[in-house]
């Protein structure tokens, strides 16, 4: 996994979980890697995983069987709700760097259109 | 050991007339993998060889310390080229009766490394992944790496890091000495800055990107040049 080196690691981490579970790669239910196993394919100390989780839990997105181990909310509504908070938060961000740039509403949807024509394109 | 701190304070050494450390001091109380960065020559190697009771020729005090529950990493080869690695984990065992010897002769054998051969025919990376595996599978509470991860090829690196990962609990401290920072700036929490005979206050890594923006390697870079 790469890092930015100007991002905190636990943040980085945070948002590739994230990512896993909003795509559907960690399916709801489904059983995710122990602290230490994670940490290991990360290249991490256990003790940043720890506090991911943690985090997670806290948000709801994962749950902790004190037998089995962690898992994903196994409520897709949940989810799917999170998902769209995330989704939206991200939008905002993006578009307000964009704004930066002077570009307008009309503009936006007019990006986002060609640019999902150019990498069709590609294809 | 009993949960109490690690560490030690006012700690001077001099060699002859040259000042290495002018009072330095540091506490850890928790477990976790904490770096002890410095320049070369800044005093890395004399602060572990204090603390580990190998040499106590010094001034200052340490926090009450049972030695036997400290491994040391060094850097110089420590076993009589003419002995066999096997039996030098058997000698090592004798002195660290917690050491797991298993997990010692399976990692050698991943790594290739015939615990029949003389040390001698060990190249110097592969002396280096010994005594590292000694160290960290020594059972020990403290463990101190001086330079685990210096002249080693990328497997031998990442083979050192997994370990790390994997042996670390919570009743553990690694305290891991480089100038490479780089090669272990995320497995660390936190680490200590030595300079001019004297340690940093403690830095927390997360913190550290958190408030300032930089990244460790370049946040370290400034400390050590400051005036």
């Amino acid at each position: 996994m790469e890092f930015k080196s100007n991002e905190t690691i636990a943040s980085q981490i945070t948002s590739y979980v994230k990512k896993e579970i909003f795509g559907g790669r960690y399916a709801p239910g489904q059983k995710i890697l122990p602290i230490r196993e994670f940490a290991a394919f990360c290249r991490v100390n256990p003790n940043t995983v720890a506090k991911v989780y943690a985090q997670l839990e806290e948000e709801g997105l994962i749950y902790t069987d004190s037998t089995l181990g962690k898992f994903v909310n196994p409520n897709p509504e949940v989810i799917a709700r999170k998902r769209r908070v995330f989704l939206e938060s991200q939008m905002k961000e993006f578009r307000a760097e964009l704004k930066k740039c002077g570009v307008d509403e009309e503009e936006f949807i007019l990006l986002a259109k060609q640019s999902k024509e150019d990498s069709n394109g590609k294809k | 050991m009993e949960k109490n701190k690690f560490g030690g304070y006012s700690i001077c050494k001099k060699y002859g007339r040259k000042v290495v450390l002018d009072g330095a001091g540091f506490s850890l109380e928790r477990s976790g993998i904490v770096g002890i960065f410095g320049l070369n020559g800044s005093g890395k190697t004399t602060l572990l060889r204090l603390l580990c009771g190998l040499d106590g020729n010094f001034q200052g005090w340490l926090y009450k310390t049972d030695f036997e529950d400290v491994a040391y990493m060094a850097v110089e080869n420590e076993f009589p080229i003419e002995m066999r690695v096997k039996d030098c984990i058997n000698f090592y065992a004798r002195f660290m009766p917690n050491a797991d010897t298993d997990k010692i002769f399976s990692a050698l054998a991943e790594a290739n490394i015939s615990t029949r051969s003389f040390v001698r025919a060990l190249s110097s990376g592969m002396r280096q992944y010994f005594k590292f595996l000694l160290t960290v599978h020594s059972g020990a509470s403290v463990c101190l790496f001086d330079e685990p991860t210096s002249n080693l090829d990328v497997n031998l690196r990442e083979k050192i890091a997994q370990t790390l990962i994997r042996e670390m609990d919570e009743d553990r401290i690694f305290i891991i000495t480089t100038h490479e920072i780089k090669e272990i700036e995320r497995l660390i929490e936190g680490f200590f800055i030595l300079k001019n005979g004297k340690l940093s206050p403690y830095y927390d890594c997360e913190e550290i990107v958190e408030s300032t923006g930089k990244s460790v390697v370049e946040f370290y870079k400034e400390k050590v040049n400051e005036k």
